[in-house]
């Protein structure tokens, strides 16, 4: 199958450099306003873009510091029983602290004592 | 066209006209200008049409910029443009004479009667492209005319490669039996 070339020359629209130089202008004309709103668009997204790095970069400094800071600060000795720190906390009498660390239920007696023994 | 353009890939080009840059876009322009013109072409059948339908697939294709998926394939994404833009032209005008390829060239003297020649030549070769199917058209005008590979063409008009140089072999059989052979053997050289 022969792939020799026709000489479409004859039709080339780009042929006569001024003709095309003027049809390329005239499509730039009609596209200006649209390039336009694009670069009117594209300032802020571009500042907004440039300083994205900047600042996620700044960012990941201030957590390494802050991580490095953290585990250098000595911290206070754990509670054996937190639990009944958590009950002290809230204000229970240190007599009813057994029911809030276990699952059975004060009687009404157990509440009194525990409510007397706070006076 | 820039130097600095000239050497930039579509998608960067692409990249940069979404942003305005009215370089970027005239590069895409003057780089696809002829394209987007024979698949005009291949569509309006006509020249004049074709120059309109390229005017506004351009502009068109800088408002749906953001659309092009595949900045790097801009020709294939701007090729449904430019199909789209020239039915639609059809379809408006329903019927178009072919007066502007037979333009009345005014004057007189040799510089006239070179212009007349070269204008003849233009409505002959137009007319008997016009005879061509569309696929046919479409391809022989990227590959002749705008120098595309069949590779290329595949990937911009969707076809095979073998069926690329199909459509090219026969449509320039078709055109060496439709046109006068004196020309034919001027076009090939």
């Amino acid at each position: 199958m022969s792939d020799e070339r026709f000489d479409l020359s004859g039709i080339d629209p780009t042929r006569d450099e001024a003709s095309f130089d003027r049809v390329v202008d005239g499509i730039m004309a009609v596209a200006s306003d649209e390039l336009e709103r694009r670069r009117t668009t594209a300032r802020p997204l571009a500042a907004v873009s440039a300083w994205t790095r900047p600042a996620l970069a700044a960012a990941a400094v201030v957590a390494a510091i802050s991580v490095a800071g953290l585990a250098a600060v000595p911290r206070p000795p754990t509670s054996a029983e937190p639990e009944a720190g958590i009950a002290e906390a809230l204000g229970v009498p240190a007599d009813l602290g057994p029911f809030v660390r276990g699952e059975a239920s004060p009687s009404v007696a157990n509440v009194l004592v525990g409510m007397a023994g706070r006076r | 066209m820039t130097e600095e353009c000239a050497a930039v890939s579509d998608a960067s080009l692409v990249g940069r006209a979404r942003g305005g840059d009215p370089a970027a876009f005239e590069a895409l322009v003057r780089r696809h200008y002829r394209a987007a013109w024979s698949i005009a072409w291949s569509v309006t059948g006509n020249g004049m049409d074709a120059e309109d339908v390229c005017q506004d697939a351009f502009v068109r294709a800088l408002e749906r910029l953001d659309e092009c998926r595949r900045p790097e394939s801009f020709l294939a994404w701007l090729r449904t443009i430019v199909r789209s833009t020239a039915l639609n032209l059809i379809e408006r005008r329903k019927v178009r004479d072919a007066a502007p390829l037979d333009a009345v060239v005014e004057g007189s003297g040799p510089e006239a009667d070179a212009r007349a020649a070269r204008a003849e030549l233009r409505a002959g070769l137009e007319r008997a492209l016009a005879q061509l199917p569309e696929r046919q058209r479409e391809a022989l005008l990227l590959h002749d005319l705008e120098g595309m590979t069949h590779a290329e063409i595949a990937g911009t008009i969707g076809v095979s490669e073998v069926n690329s140089r199909q459509l090219c072999f026969v449509a320039r059989r078709r055109l060496r039996e439709i046109l006068d052979p004196r020309w034919v053997e001027e076009a090939l050289g």
